[in-house]
């Protein structure tokens, strides 16, 4: 299943961020990174969507101060999220050789 | 900043927390909330972030909250709140199917009250509320000149122009005179109303032509005013709305007048019903009519930006203070005032129509205690549903929510019946107001209008919804659950049922009281002599202006000749003209100057009434004779100068004396001496409440000048439409260019001089009428409610050995103790509220004692009986039947 713009820069963040992937966390990546400025609450929709389509797994963590005692949704990138990202960023070079010139001027 | 107001600080604001734990759905609330709090942490690191912080903490919450359902599982807004109403809804919905009775007569209530008060409400609108259609109206001001005797009236056009040229306060100061030209094209003849103005009229009125152009200063000069203005109206009637129009001439008076452009569509001539051209008034200082003494001009400003009323009076009040000094025998005493417009327009009718509302807000008050108690009853009923629904853990507000939906629904229903009838009672409403009462043709139920119905049905509703809701609280449930008896919780709603009863009695006797008084009123206003005979008799009015009756002695013969065709219709036992007609709307009243003053040294009586009649006159209108003889053929131009004068003036000047053979003059003191050669009786002018003055009349042909307005009075056996038909051909066949206008049969005349206060009479039977039905409908009500509860105890009773004459008459003192009190509280106050009615009450005290006797013996009566069926059917109550029914 191919993945969306959005899902794919979730994808993306969770690769980077490693053990540390969840929603705030993958946001400021988002917003750090690509300067793109996503609300919380799409990124939780986009990650609802990936963990149905079973690119990613969520684990929930203990109970923090810092949340008022609430617990965090961790998110780990499954081998299948792993390969999509990897088809879709193949493709994405494929298309794109020849073409640095015009995208990066 | 303290340490208190930085932990406050640093909390993400609780509503948008408050949202968020509300919508955000389950599966994820948790962790998204928690992400949203732990960056807004991060980011409120330094104070000076905190408010961005608290910004994008909202962004977040609104964006969570208001993802739409595809892209997630959010829960939808309709959940929750609304879904319950929703449900709510229907369940009461379904409810009120099953009870039919209970739906159609709650709800008919209500609109009786609603749609009485919609109507009432749409009716006064215009006139008390809606906004004038002139740019900043509450700028506009009239002007009247104040008269020794305190009353008010109009300006003399030099006294206008001074102060138009020494106020600063006013920005424009407009004159206006009555203009009825006569309009002449294919068709004929026809009178046309308006006003001659001067030529800042429409500034003034902050008004722009709709097309075309105003008038100019120089077109407000002497022999430049063959130039008009057209309403919107009169154009599209008699123009057929040709936009070419313009520049056009029409024939007014047989003289070519140019029309130089149409007022807008929502011009209204609020001061001056009905007029439809102006044209411009064209006075200078030099010319006779514009004279100090000339008092027959209309005046109206516009105030300065920011000049409050209070300071342009004294401004104007100023300039009166010099005319005083420079002008003595002018002015004497006399003052000014200045009335908004809006003042101005409500001066007679504000009070009647307060009056009418209040009248309807009474009838409202009725139907409130009915349908509440009838909500009342319907909550008992259900007493035992809400009791396990108590106890099963409902709240307090669940419990009173689903009464309130059942409420909100029969409001519904309520402001459906009540436009009904208010669509209804509006018809007639217009067909019966008087024509006197302002921007009648403003009447309509508009959009506020009926906004404000149905915000009264949807308030009433509640009411009655919540009140019966309020005494089946938890404490009466709980009791109830523990007894299970069903005379437990009487104590608190019978309470309000008897007030109920109360307050609806009172009510209802305050509104009888107004309608018997004012049915009596005008009862007496109609029984008044008018001092003519009005069968079998009818008028027209006709004029002769413009070019082709420049001549006094062209419009004298033309008189003379209608009056003869006039006679020789068939059928005509007499015909005559008068230069005015008593409760017509003309007012044409003189001085007059005794040849020998009267023995207290009064030389004249001021604002005599002059008729200028030929001799039939008092036999057409069937005056009385009092001494003396009426006018005869034989009083002609040339003959000794004769007048006939009433009693009233008879009796003031003469007293116990006959006035036969003594002399006077009317009006300026080079007109001739007449001799006194009759007496009859008074006739009622210009109104019928106003106190008879002095009324002269003397023949038309020895009258000083020929009056181009006159009224042609026929009596006659024949059918008037026919008698018209042929009148106006015999006026056509002498003169085409005579315009009729007008027609009316004199009883007419006296109905329509009736016709403010039979308005106000119609409504108040109508409104009473409904009271007492409600009334009776409410006592009848609440005694079978109690009645019903009781029945049990009625059972123990009559097994204990109570007689059927003493449970009923247990029954009967109660309704007795009620009926009383709602009546003793209501005479208390009719007396307290009979002030409001003397604007509309003629011949009778607004507080007739016995008028009120009556009304509460009556509804003494009606209560009586309503308290009857109920108690006889207690008395009836069979013990054994009535202890199984529980």
């Amino acid at each position: 299943m191919p993945l969306g713009d959005l899902e794919q820069l979730v994808m993306l963040a969770l690769l980077r961020l490693g053990d540390d992937g969840f929603g705030a966390a993958v946001q400021r990546e988002i917003a750090e990174r690509a300067e793109r400025d996503v609300t919380l609450g799409a990124v939780y929709t986009a990650l609802a969507r990936l963990e149905e389509k079973g690119y990613v797994q969520s684990r929930i963590g203990d109970p923090l101060p810092q949340r008022g005692g609430r617990r965090r949704r961790h998110y780990d990138v499954l081998p299948a999220g792993r390969a999509a990202v990897a088809e879709a960023w193949q493709a994405m070079r494929a298309l794109s050789r020849g073409l640095s010139a015009q995208l990066e001027g | 900043m303290s340490q208190a107001e930085d932990r406050a600080a640093l909390r993400p604001p609780r509503l948008a927390l408050w949202l968020l734990e509300r919508r955000v759905p389950e599966h994820e609330r948790e962790f998204l909330v928690g992400d949203l709090i732990e960056a807004f942490h991060e980011a409120a690191a330094s104070p000076a972030a905190v408010r961005a912080a608290r910004r994008r903490f909202w962004r977040e919450a609104l964006a969570a909250t208001l993802r739409r359902e595809h892209d997630h599982q959010a829960i939808p807004f309709t959940r929750g709140l609304m879904s319950d109403v929703g449900f709510d809804l229907t369940l009461a919905a379904r409810r009120l199917r099953r009870t039919p009775g209970f739906t159609f007569t709650a709800s008919l209530t209500l609109a009786l009250g609603v749609g009485a008060a919609c109507a009432i409400i749409a009716v006064a609108r215009p006139a008390l509320w809606g906004a004038l259609p002139f740019r900043d109206a509450d700028r506009i001001v009239t002007i009247r000149e104040r008269f020794g005797d305190g009353s008010a009236g109009r300006l003399g056009y030099q006294t206008i122009a001074d102060i138009r040229r020494e106020t600063s306060t006013l920005a424009h100061v407009a004159a206006a005179r009555f203009y009825a030209p006569t309009l002449t094209d294919e068709s004929g003849a026809s009178r046309l109303t308006g006003l001659a103005v001067s030529a800042n009229w429409l500034d003034v009125m902050g008004v722009r032509v709709a097309f075309g152009r105003n008038f100019t200063p120089e077109e407000d000069r002497p022999n430049a005013t063959t130039v008009v203005l057209l309403a919107h109206q009169l154009w599209l009637q008699r123009f057929g709305g040709d936009s070419g129009i313009v520049g056009r001439t029409i024939k007014l008076g047989d003289v070519d007048h140019r029309v130089i452009g149409v007022l807008p569509a929502n011009y209204e001539s609020v001061l001056n019903p009905g007029a439809e051209i102006l044209r411009p008034l064209g006075y200078a200082d030099t010319r006779g009519s514009a004279c100090r003494d000339c008092r027959h001009l209309q005046a109206v400003a516009r105030l300065k930006d920011g000049v409050p009323v209070a300071v342009a009076a004294r401004d104007v009040e100023r300039v009166f203070d010099r005319l005083r000094e420079a002008y003595p025998a002018t002015y004497g005493k006399n003052g000014v005032v200045l009335t908004p417009l809006r003042d101005q327009l409500n001066e007679r009718t504000r009070a009647p129509l307060l009056a009418l509302i209040g009248a309807a807000a009474l009838l409202l008050l009725i139907a409130l205690a009915n349908t509440t108690n009838l909500f009342l009853a319907r909550a008992i009923q259900r007493g035992g549903e809400s009791t396990i629904r108590a106890a099963l853990g409902a709240s307090r507000w669940r419990l009173a929510r689903s009464m309130l939906m059942e409420a909100l629904l029969v409001s519904g229903l309520g402001s459906l019946f009540g436009f009904a009838i208010a669509h209804a009672a509006l018809g007639g409403l217009v067909a019966l107001a008087p024509a006197s009462l302002p921007r009648l043709d403003q009447v309509r139920i508009d959009l506020p209008v009926a906004l404000f119905t149905v915000a009264l049905a949807v308030a009433l509703g509640m009411v009655s919804g919540l009140l019966p809701g309020a005494f089946m609280n938890a404490r009466a449930l709980r009791a109830r659950l523990a007894t299970t008896s069903r005379t437990v919780a009487r104590g608190a709603h019978d309470a309000v049922r008897r007030t109920l009863v109360v307050a609806e009695l009172s009510l209802a006797l305050l509104l009888l009281c107004g309608a018997g008084i004012l049915v009596q009123s005008v009862q007496r206003l109609l029984a008044v002599d008018v001092g003519f005979a009005t069968d079998d008799r009818i008028e027209l009015a006709l004029s002769a202006t413009g070019e082709r009756f420049q001549s006094e002695e062209m419009v004298r013969e033309t008189w003379r000749a209608l009056h003869d065709a006039a006679r020789a219709v068939p059928g005509v036992t007499s015909a005559a003209l008068t230069s005015q007609l008593p409760l017509s709307d003309d007012f044409d009243s003189w001085g007059a100057h005794w040849e020998v003053p009267a023995a207290d040294g009064r030389a004249s009586d001021g604002d005599v009434f002059r008729f200028a009649v030929t001799a039939d006159y008092a036999s057409a209108m069937g005056l009385r004779l009092v001494s003396g003889r009426f006018l005869t053929d034989g009083d002609k131009a040339g003959s000794d100068p004769v007048v006939v004068i009433n009693e009233q003036l008879a009796r003031r000047r003469f007293g116990d004396q006959s006035p036969l053979g003594a002399r006077l003059r009317i009006g300026p003191s080079d007109s001739p001496l007449r001799t006194i050669v009759g007496v009859v009786g008074d006739v009622k002018h210009p109104t019928l409440d106003a106190d008879v003055a002095g009324q002269l009349y003397l023949p038309m042909d020895q009258n000083l000048f020929a009056d181009s307005y006159v009224r042609l009075v026929v009596h006659s056996a024949v059918e008037p439409g026919a008698l018209i038909r042929s009148l106006r051909d015999a006026v056509h066949a002498v003169n085409n260019g005579v315009p009729i206008a007008e027609v009316s049969t004199l009883s007419a005349l006296v109905d329509r001089a009736a016709a403010q206060r039979r308005f106000a009479e119609r409504l108040f039977q109508v409104f009473a009428l409904s009271a007492l039905v409600l009334a009776a409908v409410g006592i009848y009500g609440v005694l079978s409610g109690m009645v019903g509860e009781r029945i049990r105890e009625i059972g123990v009773r009559s097994a204990l050995g109570a007689t059927r004459q003493q449970i009923l008459r247990h029954f009967l003192r109660q309704g007795g103790v009620l009926a009383a009190t709602g009546i003793a509280i209501g005479v208390g106050g009719a007396w307290l509220l009979g002030s409001a009615l003397r604007p509309l009450v003629y011949g009778i005290s607004p507080r007739d004692p016995l008028t009120i006797a009556l009304v509460s013996l009556g509804l003494g009566g009606v209560a009586l009986v309503s308290t009857l069926l109920p108690a006889w059917r207690a008395s009836r109550v069979d013990p054994m039947t009535a202890l199984r029914t529980e």
